[in-house]
């Protein structure tokens, strides 16, 4: 629950940030690279602020997808946030902060929110605000000046998100080794759902979950 | 595609994608069935397992699988003392310069 009142962020989102940071700045630059409009790029981070739908919504348009398509395609990326969202908000009673929280969900600050004890909503907000400034803030860097961040150390922080799932994991299998079981089980159905046409995060999901359920109905498996 | 298709395709993949986040949190109460919580317990370890494997292969520019795999190796050896994720982290992104600089790949 929520003990920690005093901090503004939440030190599990800072790493996230600064994974968020190149991702948002080369999606910047690509819109403009693209020729897209800046205001399209930022108005993408602002409004949906979903790296993966939003990349791939580039795309779409780069290859002239007709508009319905690519805006179902986008949808059907997404998705896999109701299966978060069913999983995460259920803990806590959010009351009526709710709308606005569910909206700031991705699935890193999912991922970190989840894992632990539950959080409230103001511990919550304290993990998301500033990956989501970060992606918004990143965005415009890099439609308004693309060569300022040296490409070194753009790509160094490329590995903070996968260092967070590391760390994660590693507190997360030390608390409840079920939990290994899920992650296995969530790798392999994510690298059979690749082969199987961009659904890996939702196959991966899917599959960790049985996995997770099936461990915890041996004998001594509950938690 | 004009600047009005261009606002209207941004305003309807909000809408949608913000209907995918709000409506199951809305609804997540409910799943209070002991099989459906136990279920649904699993999906964010499923989910960290699934984004791993998904965002390995971008994590850094290709060819440098063993700095990546250094790196990560060093943000487990970190976590596994207690004392939060950032050390992890920091660890991680340095040996990843350090890796890309020398071109270790």
């Amino acid at each position: 629950m929520d003990t920690e009142r005093t901090a503004l962020v939440d030190p599990r989102a800072l790493p996230i940030a600064l994974g968020y940071l190149p991702v948002a700045f080369a999606f910047g630059l690509s819109a403009v690279a693209l020729h897209l409009p800046g205001w399209f790029a930022i108005g993408l981070s602002l409004l949906v602020y979903a790296g993966a739908s939003q990349f791939a919504a580039l795309h779409l348009l780069q290859v002239g997808t007709p508009w319905l398509a690519a805006v179902v395609s986008i949808w059907l990326i997404n998705l896999r946030m109701a299966l978060e969202g069913l999983s995460f908000f259920r803990r806590v009673d959010w009351g009526r902060r709710l709308p606005y929280l569910a909206l700031l969900l991705t699935d890193e600050t999912f991922v970190a929110a989840s894992l632990g004890d539950p959080i409230g909503p103001a511990a919550y907000r304290r993990l998301v605000w500033l990956p989501y400034a970060t992606w918004v803030l990143g965005t415009a860097f890099g439609v308004a000046a693309g060569g300022l961040l040296p490409a070194l150390l753009r790509h160094a922080f490329g590995i903070a998100i996968d260092a967070l799932f590391v760390s994660l994991l590693v507190e997360a299998v030390q608390a409840d080794r079920k939990t290994l079981w899920a992650a296995t089980a969530g790798a392999v159905g994510a690298f059979l759902g690749s082969r199987l046409g961009g659904w890996s995060l939702v196959a991966g999901m899917l599959l960790g979950a049985a996995a997770y359920f099936a461990a915890s109905l041996r004998p001594g498996g509950q938690a | 595609m004009s600047g009005w298709a261009l606002l209207a395709f941004i305003l309807a993949v909000a809408l949608g994608t913000a209907l995918t986040r709000f409506l199951p949190a809305l609804y997540a109460h409910h799943a209070a069935d002991p099989r459906v919580a136990r279920l649904l317990q699993g999906v964010p370890a499923a989910a960290l397992g699934a984004l791993l494997v998904t965002s390995f292969e971008t994590a850094l520019p290709p060819h440098y699988l063993v700095t990546t795999l250094i790196a990560l190796a060093l943000a487990a050896v970190l976590a596994w003392r207690p004392g939060g994720v950032l050390w992890p982290v920091l660890g991680a992104v340095m040996v990843a310069a350090l890796g890309l600089s020398l071109h270790i790949g």
